[in-house]
C-alpha cells in the first residue's frame, strides 16, 4: 500500500448523498435553468460596457465562513471609502436607532447622500481588507493566538482580471483564477445597474442563492443575510443600490440590532446581525456617527461544541470568532494605485 | 444487451446554451461524485450545499466551459474545490474528526522502516494531521488525485494550474503523506506523480 492507497482506505467508501437533499438540489438547477434564456450566440452576452466575461458565480456557501477560528483583533479603523460620507443629519448627534431595521433605514440614508462616479469597465475598485482569526491550520482555537491578514487586491472593473502583490511584485491575474472569491464573482456591472429598490435587489440574491441553505426559510435567509453582507463590503456601489441592499437586509427574517458592539481596537460601532445556527452570530458593523460600513464580525453567543467534535475544542460564550475590517476601498484607474 | 455511446458532456453543456434544461443530464451523471468529495473534505453538513451550488455555477458559467474536453468531471470538481476552499477551517476540523471516527479499521502496509502494522487509528490520526497541515493548495492536489480520482493532468485542468505546477504540488504533498508515515523508500505511482 503506498500513500495514495492508505489516503484512499481513510477517506472511506462514497458518502451518499441523503435523497431529500438530492432532489433539492436537482430542483434548484432546473429552477435556475427554467429562468435562463437561451443563450444562441456569445454575441448576446453584451452589456452596455461591451463583452466581457461574465462570472457568475453563487456565494450561496459564503455565510458559512463565519464558522471560523477565534479572533482578537488588532485593527485599524476605515479609511476614507472613495467618497464624503457625511453624518446623517450634519451638526447634529447621531440617532439610536431602536430596532435593526430602522439603523438599516439610517445606513442606507447615508449611502444614498455619497457622492459617486460610475467607474469606467477600465478602471479598478481596490479594497484592503483586514481580517483577524485564528492562527494555525485550522479549527475552532478556544484562545489566542491570533493572526491579523492585511489583503490588499484590486478588481478590475469590467470583471476581467484581478491583481494583488506576490513577493513584493504586483501580480495581475485573469478573474477566473478568483472564482472562490465570494462577492467578487458577481459582475460590477450586474450588481451596480441593479434598480435601487430593496425587494429588486433582494429578488436578485434570492435568485443568485435560491434552492441552497437546506430548504428551510431560515437557512435561505441566513445565506442573502451573508450573500448582502459579502456583496456590500466588497464594492463601491452606487448610492442607490447600496441603500437598497442595506434596507433589504431588513427585509430578512431574524435581523437584529446589536446597539453596544464594539469594534475591538475600541472605536465604538454598532451591528445588524443574524444568529446562525443558534450559536454564532453574524454582524455587519457600521459606525454609529456616520452609518457607514466598518465591516463584519462574528461571535459566539452561547457555548457551543461542535457536531464533528473530536473532544479538542469547543467555543465558549462570548468568543469572537471572526473579525473583518474595511480599511480602505477605492476606485482607481490601475492596479497598485490606492486612491 | 445494447450499448448506447453516451453524449459527451460537452456536447451536453453545448445543448445546453440552446436548451437551458439540457444541463440537468450533467446533474444527473455528477452530481453524486461532487456530492462525494465534498462530504469526504467538509462532512455531509457542508458538502449539501457545496455539491448543489457546484451546479449551480457551472450552469451560471455554461458558455465559458471549453467544449473540446469531453468531460466535464474536472472542471466540476474545480468548481467544487474552490467552493471548499472557503472552509479550509471547518476542513480540518473535519479532518481531526475523521482521524478519529473514520471508516478505517485495519490498514496495513509494508513500509520498510516500520517494523510490523501500525496500529490502526495512530496511522489515521498522523495521515489526518499531515493532511490538515498541509498548504491548501498541496492538498487540493494531492486530494482530487486520490479522492476525486483525477489524474494529475485533470487535477491541473481543474484547478486551471499548469500541468507542471500540479506536479510539483502533488510531489511535495505526497512527500509530507510518506513522512507522516514514515514510508520514506516506497515507489511512486508514475502515472499520477511524475
Amino acid at each position: 500500500m503506498d500513500d495514495l492507497q492508505i489516503l484512499r482506505v481513510l477517506g472511506g467508501t462514497d458518502p451518499v448523498p441523503d435523497p431529500e437533499s438530492e432532489a433539492r438540489a436537482r430542483t434548484a438547477l432546473l429552477t435556475r435553468t427554467q429562468a435562463a434564456p437561451p443563450l444562441p450566440a456569445r454575441a448576446a452576452r453584451r452589456t452596455r460596457w461591451g463583452r466581457f466575461g461574465w462570472r457568475i458565480a453563487v456565494s450561496a456557501v459564503a455565510a458559512a465562513v463565519a464558522i471560523g477560528a477565534l479572533a482578537v483583533a488588532e485593527s485599524t479603523g476605515p479609511a476614507s471609502t472613495g467618497g464624503q460620507v457625511a453624518p446623517v443629519l450634519p451638526g447634529l448627534p447621531a440617532p439610536k436607532p431602536a430596532n435593526a431595521a430602522e439603523a438599516l433605514g439610517y445606513a442606507a440614508d447615508a449611502a444614498a447622500q455619497r457622492s459617486f462616479t460610475m467607474p469606467r469597465p477600465d478602471q479598478w475598485l481596490y479594497l484592503e481588507t483586514k481580517l483577524t482569526s485564528g492562527k494555525g491550520p485550522g479549527g475552532f482555537v478556544t484562545g489566542g493566538p491570533y493572526d491579523t491578514e492585511t489583503s490588499r487586491v484590486w478588481w478590475r472593473i469590467d470583471g476581467a482580471q484581478f491583481a494583488r502583490y506576490s513577493n513584493g511584485k504586483l501580480v495581475v491575474s485573469p478573474m477566473q483564477s478568483a472564482i472562490n472569491d465570494v462577492a467578487h464573482s458577481y459582475p460590477y456591472a450586474e450588481i451596480a445597474n441593479l434598480p435601487a429598490d430593496p425587494d429588486a435587489v433582494l429578488a436578485f440574491v434570492r435568485r443568485k442563492v435560491g434552492g441552497v441553505g437546506g430548504g428551510t426559510r431560515d437557512g435561505e435567509d441566513q445565506i442573502a443575510f451573508g450573500t448582502i453582507n459579502g456583496i456590500l463590503r466588497e464594492n463601491l456601489l452606487p448610492p442607490g443600490v447600496e441603500a437598497a441592499f442595506f434596507r433589504a437586509l431588513g427585509k430578512l427574517s431574524g435581523v437584529t440590532l446589536v446597539p453596544d458592539a464594539v469594534n475591538l481596537d475600541g472605536r465604538p460601532a454598532i451591528a445588524v446581525a443574524r444568529v446562525q445556527e443558534g450559536w454564532l452570530r453574524e454582524e455587519i458593523l457600521l459606525d454609529p456617527q456616520t452609518y457607514r460600513l466598518i465591516g463584519e464580525r462574528s461571535v459566539a453567543i452561547a457555548d457551543h461544541t461542535a457536531r464533528a467534535d473530536d473532544g479538542t475544542w469547543s467555543v465558549k460564550k462570548g468568543t469572537i470568532q471572526r473579525l473583518v475590517v474595511r480599511s480602505a476601498a477605492a476606485i482607481v484607474d490601475a492596479p497598485g494605485q490606492t486612491g | 444487451m445494447t450499448v448506447t455511446a453516451q453524449e459527451p458532456d460537452a456536447a451536453v453543456i453545448g445543448r445546453a446554451l440552446r436548451q437551458p434544461e439540457a444541463f440537468a443530464a450533467l446533474f444527473d451523471r455528477h452530481y453524486r461524485k461532487i456530492y462525494a468529495y465534498a462530504a469526504r473534505r467538509l462532512g455531509a453538513g457542508l458538502a449539501d450545499d457545496i455539491a448543489a451550488e457546484t451546479f449551480l455555477i457551472a450552469f451560471d458559467r455554461r458558455d465559458g466551459y471549453d467544449r473540446t474536453r469531453a468531460d466535464a468531471g474536472p472542471w466540476l470538481y474545480g468548481i467544487a474545490a474552490n467552493l471548499i476552499a472557503r472552509h479550509a477551517r471547518a476542513e480540518a476540523r473535519h479532518l481531526r474528526a475523521l482521524a478519529r471516527t473514520g471508516g478505517v479499521d485495519v490498514v496495513e502496509w509494508d513500509g520498510d522502516e516500520v517494523a510490523g502494522r501500525l496500529d490502526a487509528a495512530a496511522v489515521r490520526d498522523r495521515l489526518a494531521e499531515a493532511l490538515a497541515a498541509l498548504p491548501a493548495t498541496e492538498r487540493e492536489v494531492l486530494l482530487l488525485v486520490a479522492w476525486a480520482g483525477l489524474s494529475c493532468q485533470d487535477a491541473a485542468t481543474a484547478l486551471d494550474i499548469p500541468a507542471g505546477t500540479a506536479r510539483s504540488r502533488l510531489h511535495r504533498a505526497r512527500t509530507q503523506m510518506r513522512a507522516a508515515l514514515t514510508m520514506t523508500n516506497l515507489d511512486l505511482d508514475p502515472e499520477v506523480d511524475e
